[in-house]
């Protein structure tokens, strides 16, 4: 079970984001709210997490749904991590 | 950001499709004792890593090496475009440079950065180029991986802009290998550039004419070990080769969305060449 605890700090280590990231929640908006998250920042995350996790993500998984909050994208890594 | 002992030297050297721009580091007061060559990454993790190469760069001619720092052809400064680049163009390159510093009476010493460890372990596999130390700063070790994520840089940008369209990397993999070029993020990625970096992969055997190799990987926060990616190979290398693998705290300055150090890095590299 990943805590969000972990996602916020793989996405701080990825975009610097600096002490924001306490301050963000589940419900907090990734994708087109944050300027950081570009297409590089996007495929770091998933680099990240398929090194921090040991679990290969498929491209037909990613959408914008993954990236749309910190609580999708925790749902996601749960998601992988029970498959 | 040169220290003032450290002499630069920006030139062309003539490279086999091309002009390659290098940029050379040697200490003023006394004559090298041997070259060290820096492989860069590729694409976009090159231009988030200058300032760190830069600063090792210095570093290690403070310690007495002549450092050689190219732009492979079709990048930097170098003549050409990134989809003229092929990957055996990019080797003969820099073995021709090795060639030179050799016939300069310089022993080689090789630090090979993200996806340029894959071409350092190509040079010592397939031409047979010794080197005194072989240092790998967070080595791709699959190139068929590197390529997956890199072409994930197109599936990113369609999510990102909410174009609709998705393009996943098989499908992307698929038109390279028919002959397609295919651009991602502003670099056309040629289909031999491509082939070339897929075939390599540091787990097939371990490099033999090293004296020495440092695997050097960086870690967000104390405790982890190198990558499992990484262990595998080190596993299969330690049975032939002596292989030296650490983590370092820092931050991976190749990927990080501002330009960042990784202090720690440079001064652990340094320390473990000049017990050396």
């Amino acid at each position: 079970m990943a805590t969000l605890d972990e996602v916020k700090i793989i996405l701080n280590d990825v975009l610097q984001l600096g002490r924001n990231v306490e301050s963000f929640t589940e419900e907090t908006s990734l994708l087109g709210s944050i300027p950081e998250f570009d297409s590089m920042a996007v495929v770091s995350v998933i680099t990240a997490l398929e090194e921090n996790y040991g679990f290969e993500v498929d491209d037909d998984e990613i959408d914008g749904g993954v990236f749309e909050t910190i609580g999708s994208l925790a749902d996601f890594v749960n998601h992988k991590l029970e498959g | 950001m040169s220290s003032s002992s450290v002499q630069v030297n920006p030139h062309f050297t003539k490279g086999r499709a091309g002009k390659n721009f290098l940029v050379s580091f040697r200490r003023q007061d006394k004559l090298p004792v041997a070259a060290f060559l820096i492989i860069p990454p590729l694409a976009e993790e090159l231009n988030k890593s200058r300032r760190m190469l830069c600063r090792m760069a210095n570093h290690l001619a403070e310690l007495g090496f002549e450092v050689v720092m190219p732009d492979l052809f079709g990048t930097g400064d170098s003549e050409g475009d990134f989809a003229d680049a092929t990957w055996d163009l990019w080797r003969e390159d820099l073995f021709d440079i090795c060639t030179g510093l050799k016939a300069n009476g310089y022993n080689i010493n090789i630090l090979a950065v993200r996806a340029g460890a894959l071409l350092a372990y190509d040079l010592m596999s397939n031409k047979n180029l010794n080197c005194e130390n072989l240092v790998f700063w967070q080595p791709v070790v699959s190139g068929d991986m590197w390529l997956t994520q890199f072409l994930r840089l197109k599936l990113a940008a369609s999510i990102v802009n909410d174009t609709g369209s998705k393009e996943t990397t098989k499908a992307l993999k698929t038109r390279l290998s028919e002959g397609e070029a295919i651009e991602v993020a502003g670099y056309t990625v040629s289909p031999s550039l491509a082939n070339g970096i897929k075939q390599l992969n540091l787990q097939n055997i371990a490099p033999s004419g090293c004296g020495k190799i440092f695997w050097l990987e960086l870690i967000a926060s104390d405790g982890k070990s190198v990558l499992p990616s990484s262990k595998k190979v080190l596993e299969k290398w330690n049975q032939s080769v002596e292989v030296h693998s650490e983590t370092v705290i820092g931050q991976a300055f190749w990927s990080t969305t501002e330009i960042t150090d990784a202090d720690n890095l440079l001064l652990r590299t340094k320390t473990l060449l000049s017990v050396n």
